[in-house]
């Protein structure tokens, strides 16, 4: 009896102490990466290489929109006028990130080819679906809503008519992209949206308003990865579960690199940071957000 | 060429059925471990011992209001990359390429595969063995206490009387509920694609979402269709054996 007692007894501290040591090795092992970052004077995580892919970043409209051509002219304007490169320098503060100067700022437009007459989702309103989660592309911070995408956005609207305040902004995720301009649930979509012809079947494409590119972020002094190729060699590489960059990773180099799937870029990166992958690849501007968060 | 058609030949790029075939499995493995520490905990809440009783309420308690994807979460960011835990040695690499890949190695490594793969069935196996221990507790309930009186007036003792008289009839008087249990880790194993099990249907589903936006309704369909292949022979299972082996009294 005694003996179960103390069995019982011997089994509840074990799980305290179990439980305490989560708890400080977690904090301490997030003290290390943060002072390891802070003790090399400089960033954590570089963007490397140039890009290997194309990806054009074009804005989302429902077939019937009335919008495209006017959609196309803005951004035009934007980069004629210099707001393009002015809020695009802004929002990579910090960030040793270039974009790619053979394709930006954009030069060849989509050519509209559907035009209808639909409404807008709310009266004397604009919608637009954009990212909540990628920092520095389309960000929401509490209330507001930051980044790149989200300042063409701003600029687009006001050439169309709407002040800043009469955008409605809602959250638009990879895979219902289509279906919320389809059921006209966004009037339209500035979300890393990549203009691809599978789906200029269900979507009509304006812009392209950024030309990105795949890319890999590494740890700050890692020499032996310096491309797609170095990968070859057991190599760690995350990304997102079913994204456009895993896949063309998985067509392209899976014969010798091991890629891991997450369902979020966060969690990649806080891989990264913790040593467990060597490299996360995605679209070369969303790296640089999040490069730039991370230090 | 039809829609169906162009989606077959869409379809056949992806692993579809070894997706399905990676829930099966998760399902199977985090099931048995669900049941033997659901068992454990249950023994222990039944018990004349008072902590016992009280490790085993907690136990129980904290893993019912967790919800899922924390667990599943907290199995990389807590116990992987925080604590180090790591299961890609040999013997866990030799494990899940023999029971995904049927013993023919993929060209890839997949040693973090592995890894994910047994943090998964663990998370899994965590989470619902609580739904367990309250299935086959409310099993113990419909046992009379007549019995629980018998065996000890006979002379045995709780461990004896529990392996003996009690927990046998609790089981089958409980199997209805553990079937239950039993479905919703099936299709629970989908959020083993938060822990990076990637070759499961959720993560599947997702990228030929991604490449493919103009099947989307086909591709739902398609796993929905598998899911309710998997579930219903498990449903009338259940029931067919709840009322086949119910104590008669």
């Amino acid at each position: 009896m005694r003996a179960i007692h103390r069995a019982a007894a011997g089994l509840a501290a074990l799980s305290l102490a179990f439980g305490l040591a989560a708890c400080s090795s977690s904090d301490s092992g997030s003290g290390s990466s943060s002072s390891a970052g802070g003790d090399t004077s400089g960033p954590a995580l570089t963007v490397v290489g140039k890009p290997f892919t194309t990806e054009l970043y074009g804005v989302g409209l429902p077939l019937d929109s009335p919008y495209c051509e006017q959609v196309n002219a803005a951004i035009k304007d934007m980069i004629d006028d210099g707001t393009w490169q002015a809020k695009l320098d802004a929002e990579m503060q910090g960030v040793a990130y270039t974009p790619n100067p053979e394709t930006n700022p954009p030069k060849d437009f989509e050519v509209c080819d559907h035009t209808g007459n639909a409404g807008l989702v709310t009266a004397g309103k604009i919608t637009i679906g954009i990212k909540f989660d990628q920092p520095h592309l389309g960000f929401k911070d509490g209330n507001t809503y930051t980044g790149f995408d989200v300042d063409v956005a701003t600029y687009v609207a006001g050439k169309l008519g709407f002040s800043a305040d009469q955008i409605v902004w809602v959250e638009s995720v990879s895979a219902q992209r289509e279906t919320l301009l389809q059921n006209h649930q966004v009037d339209m979509i500035f979300a890393t949206y990549s203009i691809t012809d599978a789906r200029k079947e269900k979507v009509e494409f304006a812009g392209p308003y950024f030309v990105a590119g795949q890319d890999l972020l590494i740890r700050t002094g890692t020499t032996d990865i310096t491309g797609p190729e170095s990968l070859n060699n057991g190599k760690k590489l995350c990304s997102v579960a079913g994204s456009t960059p895993a896949q063309k990773i998985k067509d392209s180099y899976a014969t010798d690199v091991e890629l891991i799937e997450f369902q979020t870029y966060s969690e990649c990166v806080q891989a990264l940071l913790a040593n467990k992958v060597d490299a996360v690849t995605t679209d070369d501007i969303i790296l640089a957000g999040l490069a730039a968060a991370a230090n | 060429m039809t829609l169906l058609t162009r989606y077959l030949e869409f379809m056949a790029n992806y692993p579809v059925f070894r997706a399905f075939w990676v829930n099966i499995t998760l399902t199977v493995f985090s099931g048995a471990l669900a049941l033997i520490l659901g068992t454990i905990a249950v023994t222990m809440r039944i018990s004349p011992i008072p902590s016992l009783r009280a490790v085993s309420t907690f136990y129980v308690n904290v893993l019912r209001d967790i919800p899922l994807t924390v667990v599943m979460v907290a199995m990389t960011t807590v116990v992987y990359f925080s604590l180090d835990v790591d299961f890609s040695g040999q013997l866990a690499t030799d494990f899940y390429v023999g029971v995904v890949y049927f013993g023919q190695a993929p060209e890839t490594s997949v040693g973090m595969m592995a890894n994910f793969y047994l943090l998964a069935i663990i998370g899994l196996g965590l989470y619902h063995s609580s739904f367990i221990a309250e299935a086959i507790r409310s099993g113990v309930n419909t046992v009379p206490l007549g019995q629980a009186e018998a065996a000890r007036a006979v002379g045995l003792t709780f461990l004896q009387s529990a392996r003996i008289v009690i927990l046998p009839q609790a089981f089958r008087g409980a199997i209805a509920p553990i079937g239950n249990t039993i479905i919703a880790l099936i299709k629970n194993t989908t959020v083993a694609s938060v822990t990076g099990v990637a070759v499961e249907t959720s993560a599947t589903m997702s990228g030929m979402i991604e490449m493919g936006p103009q099947f989307i309704i086909l591709i739902f369909l398609t796993f929905a269709l598998g899911y309710v292949i998997i579930v219903i022979p498990v449903g009338v299972l259940t029931t067919t054996l709840s009322r086949r082996l119910a104590v008669k009294r």
